[in-house]
């Protein structure tokens, strides 16, 4: 039983890391929680939804592939449209995260308003749900999301270790003036990001939706994975996938237990919100953040 | 004429006018240094010539074709900065810090070529490669950002403050690589406090004064102008009477030959433009 | 009628909860995205009281108001001591209005998800808008106080508030506890007139609202986002089809402000004459607008012509925004006399309110002859004499890099003019007037990331002295006064201030026991005015209280502030800055942004003043004028000053004890001259190569 547990903890958690790494990308170069990732999210999963169900019946790995590449569009868009002329104009950070806040209100309350707040369901991805390990009955679709999670975000380290395009965004994260003197177009770069942190997104929307249900708040920003960015340190990845990881463990643990006769499910988000709170406090950077001090 | 500015007003916002009709040339081939008090906007000037501030007014050309001030346009056209306290990337190793100088060139096999010049330039580079740039010391990481701007092959080098926070032994190995790269022939447009060694290295030198540039001249007929000693050669004088005694046939540096051939070694003839 | 009473309703209680917001995050720029908990809190307060308990509405209220500053105090204390940076703080209120909201729901108190029905309707359209407009005065009766004065010191730039001795965390935590205090007060209000209360209607939607009407109206306002949010609430009810998308309005709204018009409505400025024709053209717009599709569907059920009715609605909707436009520019144009008016009456009220005024007129006056007396007999010297040649000197020099050699060294003799006129006076050397060490530091150490920028540096300041501390750049000097003035924690060593160990204190210590500061990179609070900038520094003698500052106590505040600002205006005159003492801060040109920091300075009435590099991107007449002015508060202020600099006839002129820092450590101390012959000086500032050339 505990085993089990922590399986489907780590299977949610690999998933919250594939959010948290999109939400820590956008961080460690422009410097601001991006809460509009949530709202991209969550318009993948719908993605994923509208060509699976609703309008055609596409199977599952196109379907993925189409959130995925839809989501990265949709994050390049609000890049372009909410945060590029505060960037340019070097604006500070708090400015930027109004913004991103402005377009998760935005968003989030426009699938409301068209297609409303009803909970859809996405097809299941295997037709028999679970296999048997011993006496560990373990959903298919956990050791599928958690695999598959895994391997995304490795691609994306090898992406960042590899190619130039990686090293430079690597290298933004520490000094974006300096890279663009040595002649990257930040644009360029800035779109690349989010089209990366995007497709991670939406791959992660639709995990979600196949494992609970599509509806629009989500990925609101009260979401786990924003708290597993913050509680591993925004703009460090390994600090994203600790967090997420440890949120999914948590989630999972806590769900299953109870204290004098009470579940303790209901204060599920209690715990997490207590978690980032108390973490907060004590180390605001977050497990694996970078200090950031005021230079005189 | 290589990089020719014109007429450069930048402004920080509503008030500070920290350029001020800025104009000078470089030659191609030449070493100019421009010098000035803290201040005085020197820093002012490079950031504007790559891009990273826009002027309020006036022109900067290259071969008389104009560059418009986006960062990535000025490298383009051949303008490169090694800028003050050398802002390399603590958390990338040696190499990545070198490749993404190269960062615009398609060329694979001209980029590994000019990584061999650099490691020549500077040996040490070549030993630490895998080492994280935040490891070196401060004069490799001098160094390091020298070869780094250079490995966008520049026609025009941006040098500002290279001799910031140097120990003498080091300022002095930093000076000397400039000039080797001078003698291969990439012009360099230094900014330099240090006023002694940037008019000696230089063909010519402007002086900037509270944004504007107040004087010009070949370096050594500035080295020895008086006002020219008095403010910006520090301890004035003292240092006024060391240099009359200097110029009065004490050493031949200065006199008989221009310093870039009289300190360039022969086998060093490295980033020959074609 | 009802309907337009729960409108207005809406508007006053959205009103005082934006404004709380707006005196939080438009000030302190902080922000909060946890408010709609602090309403909660005041809400459920409240209710519970007058609904279980029956107690009155006003007392529950104000319970309801005290619980909510409490509890802001419970998330605040912990946060804003980490010194979060500002959005990790926002986070944090993030996860509290969370966290309230679920424990709401599982408290049997408060019966849960279900909500408390059936509270009594106490809230009228007369006490919201009478507690409105209260919130509203105390408001703007605290910004006009010191206090106000140091949260936007705070909000401009945190760091140089800490260094004019202005405390982070409590000003901080004044600031949320007001701002949660009057988000309680408009949850109370809420309960009272929906008579239902639930945890979800506090939530992430309604902090939105209230952040999105701060962001609009601007921030440093407090009329601007009240205005906004009035906006907000009434323009969906004009477009009632909307509901639904009411929220992805404010979103949109939110993005194209905060990218295309960061001020908002009224940013760092109130509702007042000027722009009065401002509102009224937003108000036309919205209201034109609204009257598009009635219009239109009344001329199609009348006459039936699309097009025509298209044309007359188009029509009603550039009449209506026209009128409105005409009107406020009209209303603008009108209250121009009685402004006038207002302002000559208020003054004269003034004067007789605080009713000791002629006498203090008096006393102060008589103050300004005694010190004019004091100072009288350099003035009549400097100015005739000394300055003039300094002047004259400058002058040419200026000119004179088509070459005069004569020129520098007679700026070089006017400076010594000066000094000489300045021993004459006081009977000896100026800068020993007194022998016993002001300052003391032994051993300073500091490692960044282990780069060593300052490694073992002793020295000491006399009582009176002027030192000079010169080296390269990147020589560590500034890293010093980073120490001194505790910016950074010591790495080793310790720091002795009029024989006390201040190496520990933190930076409002510090400047409490006399040590004040100038910045290399000017930090001026940069959207008040020069004379606000004075008289934030003088925090510490407005000696009221917070409640007599809210009241705007007539027997105590008006006369303190006359005296803050009497006392700011003979600081700005110090340095001669009083003909600019209504100009923002921030279009002073550089020059006199350096002047404006040394007032600031000698605002906290310090023993010891660092001025690090004053001169720096000045012209020769504006430097000589600067060794002017460092001569004469040296003298007439009884300060003992470091200066560093890198002009070099700047520190030769100015001080007689130069000490000079490489590479972190002492390489050299003496007079003037002894600095330009010693050989190590020489080779830090030449470069070896150089020096063994020269030598």
């Amino acid at each position: 039983m505990f085993i089990q547990t922590i399986i489907t903890g780590l299977s949610i958690g690999s998933v919250y890391a594939l959010m948290a790494v999109g939400y820590s990308l956008v961080f460690s170069v422009l410097n601001f929680s991006n809460f509009a990732h949530g709202a991209i999210i969550t318009l993948g999963a719908y993605i994923a939804w509208a060509v699976m169900v609703h309008y055609l019946q596409v199977p599952f790995f196109p379907a993925l592939l189409l959130s995925m590449g839809g989501a990265g569009i949709l994050a390049f868009l609000n890049e372009r449209i909410a945060y590029s002329t505060l960037r340019r104009r070097r604006a500070p950070s708090l400015y930027l995260m109004i913004s991103a806040m402005g377009v998760a209100i935005s968003l989030q309350n426009l699938l409301y308003a068209t297609i409303g707040a009803k909970l859809y369901a996405l097809p299941p991805v295997f037709a028999m749900d679970v296999v048997h390990i011993g006496d560990l009955t373990i959903s298919k679709m956990d050791i599928f999301a958690f695999v598959f999670s895994a391997l995304t975000i490795a691609v994306l380290h090898l992406i960042l270790i590899r190619t130039k395009v990686g090293v430079a965004i690597r290298a933004a994260a520490h000094d974006m003036e300096m890279v663009s003197v040595l002649g990257v177009n930040l644009d360029v770069l800035v779109g690349v990001l989010f089209f990366l942190a995007g497709s991670l997104g939406g791959m992660a929307g639709v995990f979600m939706g196949v494992k609970y249900m599509v509806y629009p708040s989500m990925g609101w920003i009260t979401n786990k994975a924003y708290i597993g960015a913050v509680i591993g340190g925004l703009g460090s990845l390994p600090g994203a996938i600790v967090g997420g990881l440890l949120l999914g463990l948590l989630e999972a643990l806590v769900s299953v237990s109870s204290l004098g006769g009470t579940s303790l499910s209901t204060y599920r988000d209690v715990f997490s919100f207590g978690i980032l709170v108390i973490l907060l406090i004590f180390k605001p950077t977050g497990f694996f953040g970078r200090h950031v001090e005021d230079k005189l | 004429m290589l990089l020719s500015v014109e007429g450069l007003n930048v402004f920080y916002g509503e008030a500070i006018h920290a350029l001020r009709d800025v104009s000078f040339s470089v030659e191609e081939g030449e070493i100019v240094s421009i010098i000035g008090a803290n201040g005085a906007g020197k820093s002012t000037l490079m950031w504007t010539l790559v891009g990273l501030l826009k002027p309020k007014s006036g022109r900067i050309l290259m071969r008389e074709k104009p560059v418009r001030p986006i960062p990535h346009l000025s490298v383009a056209a051949g303008i490169s900065l090694v800028p003050e306290r050398r802002r390399l990337f603590p958390h990338l190793t040696v190499r990545e810090n070198l490749l993404l100088g190269a960062y615009l060139r398609k060329d694979r096999k001209g980029v590994e070529e000019d990584a061999e010049r650099v490691y020549q330039l500077f040996p040490i580079l070549k030993e630490r490669l895998s080492q994280y740039a935040g490891t070196l010391s401060g004069g490799q990481q001098q160094m390091l950002a020298i070869g780094r701007a250079l490995m966008s092959r520049p026609k025009v080098l941006l040098l500002d403050e290279p001799s910031l926070g140097l120990a003498p032994v080091l300022v002095d190995q930093v000076f000397r690589a400039i000039q080797d790269i001078a003698a291969s022939g990439t012009t360099i447009l230094l900014v330099e406090q240090n006023a002694l060694e940037a008019l000696q290295i230089a063909h010519r030198a402007y002086v900037l004064e509270v944004g504007r540039i107040v004087l010009e001249g070949k370096g050594k007929e500035l080295l020895n102008n008086p006002i020219v000693r008095a403010a910006y050669l520090g301890v004035a004088q003292h240092t006024e009477i060391l240099l009359e005694r200097t110029n009065h046939g004490e050493s031949a540096t200065f006199e008989d030959s221009p310093p870039t051939t009289a300190t360039t070694a022969p086998d060093s003839k490295m980033f020959i433009m074609e | 009628m009802a309907y337009l009473e729960a409108i207005l309703i809406n508007v006053a209680i959205y009103a005082i909860a934006t404004l709380g917001l707006a005196i939080f995050t438009g000030y302190t720029g902080l922000f909060s995205l946890g408010h709609a908990a602090f309403m909660a809190v005041g809400a459920y307060a409240a209710s519970i009281l007058t609904y279980f308990y029956k107690v009155p509405f006003l007392i529950a209220l104000l319970v309801g108001v005290v619980l909510s500053v409490l509890v802001s105090f419970l998330i605040g204390y912990p946060t804003l001591r980490a010194r979060l940076r500002s959005d990790y703080f926002a986070i944090a209120t993030l996860g509290f209005g969370e966290a309230v909201k679920v424990i709401l729901e599982n408290f049997d108190l408060t019966q849960g998800a279900r909500g408390l029905p059936g509270i009594q309707k106490f809230s009228t359209l007369g006490n919201a808008f009478l507690l409105l407009a209260v919130a509203v005065i105390l408001c703007r009766n605290f910004l006009r106080t010191t206090y106000g004065r140091k949260i936007i010191a705070i909000g401009q730039d945190p760091v140089a508030a800490e260094m004019i001795g202005i405390p982070l965390l409590s000003n901080q935590l004044l600031s949320l506890g007001i701002s949660a205090g009057l988000a309680g007060l408009a949850g109370g209000l809420l309960a009272h007139y929906t008579t239902f209360i639930q945890p979800s209607i506090f939530s992430m939607d309604l902090s939105s609202l209230i952040t999105a009407g701060v962001v609009c109206g601007g921030m440093g306002s407090l009329t601007g986002p009240v205005t906004a949010v009035a906006l907000f609430v009434i323009i969906p009810e004009l477009f009632r089809g909307f509901a639904l998308w009411r929220l992805v309005f404010y979103g949109m709204l939110l993005v194209i402000i905060i990218n295309w018009r960061p001020r908002g409505l009224f940013g760092y400025e109130e509702l007042n004459r000027k722009n009065l024709p401002k509102l009224f053209s937003i108000v036309g717009i919205t209201g034109g607008l609204s009257l598009f599709m009635p219009t239109y569907r009344w001329v199609i059920e009348s006459r039936g012509y699309e097009i025509f009715a298209l044309f007359v609605a188009g029509v009603t909707v550039g009449a209506v925004t026209g009128l409105f436009g005409l009107l406020g520019k009209g209303l603008s144009l009108a209250l121009a006399p009685v402004a006038e008016r207002y302002h000559s009456v208020r003054s004269r009220l003034g004067k007789r309110l605080t009713g000791l005024g002629e006498e203090n007129e008096q006393a102060l006056s008589s103050i300004k002859e005694h010190r004019f007396r004091e100072t009288a007999p350099s003035k009549k010297v400097c100015p005739s004499d000394a300055t003039f040649l300094a002047g004259k000197a400058a002058d040419s020099k200026e000119g004179l890099f088509s070459g005069d050699p004569n020129a520098e060294r007679g700026a070089r003799s006017a400076g010594q003019h000066i000094e000489s006129i300045g021993d004459a006076e006081s009977g000896g050397p100026t800068y020993y007037r007194e022998t016993s060490p002001i300052l003391e530091v032994r051993e300073l150490r500091k490692n960044f990331g282990g780069v060593v920028a300052v490694d073992g540096f002793s020295f000491y300041l006399n009582k009176g002295e002027l030192l000079g501390l010169i080296g390269p750049n990147g020589s560590g000097k500034t890293t010093v006064f980073n120490l001194i003035s505790s910016v950074y924690p010591v790495d080793g060593g310790t720091i002795l201030f009029q024989d006390k160990d201040i190496t520990e204190w933190g930076p409002t210590e510090v400047v409490g026991a006399g040590i004040a500061r100038t910045f290399q990179n000017i930090r001026l609070f940069g959207s008040m005015t020069v004379l606000e900038n004075v008289q934030a520094a003088l925090h510490r003698e407005g000696t009221y209280s917070l409640l007599e500052g809210f009241l705007q106590w007539p027997r105590s505040v008006p006369r303190v502030e006359r005296r803050l600002r009497d006392e700011s205006r003979r600081l700005l005159s110090i340095v001669g800055l009083e003909k600019e003492s209504d100009r923002r801060a921030s279009t002073l040109p550089y020059g006199l942004q350096r002047k404006l920091e040394i007032a600031r300075a000698l605002a906290l009435r310090p023993r010891l003043l660092l001025l690090d590099e004053p001169a720096a991107g000045m012209n020769p007449r504006e430097a000589s004028e600067l060794v002017e002015l460092i001569q004469r508060i040296h003298r007439d202020e009884d300060l003992s000053i470091i200066l560093i600099e890198h002009h070099m006839d700047v520190v030769m002129s100015l001080c007689p004890r130069i000490l000079v820092l490489n590479f972190g450590r002492l390489i050299a101390e003496g007079t003037p001259e002894q600095i330009q012959g010693n050989p190590l000086v020489l080779q830090a500032y030449l470069g070896e190569k150089a020096y063994a050339v020269v030598r």
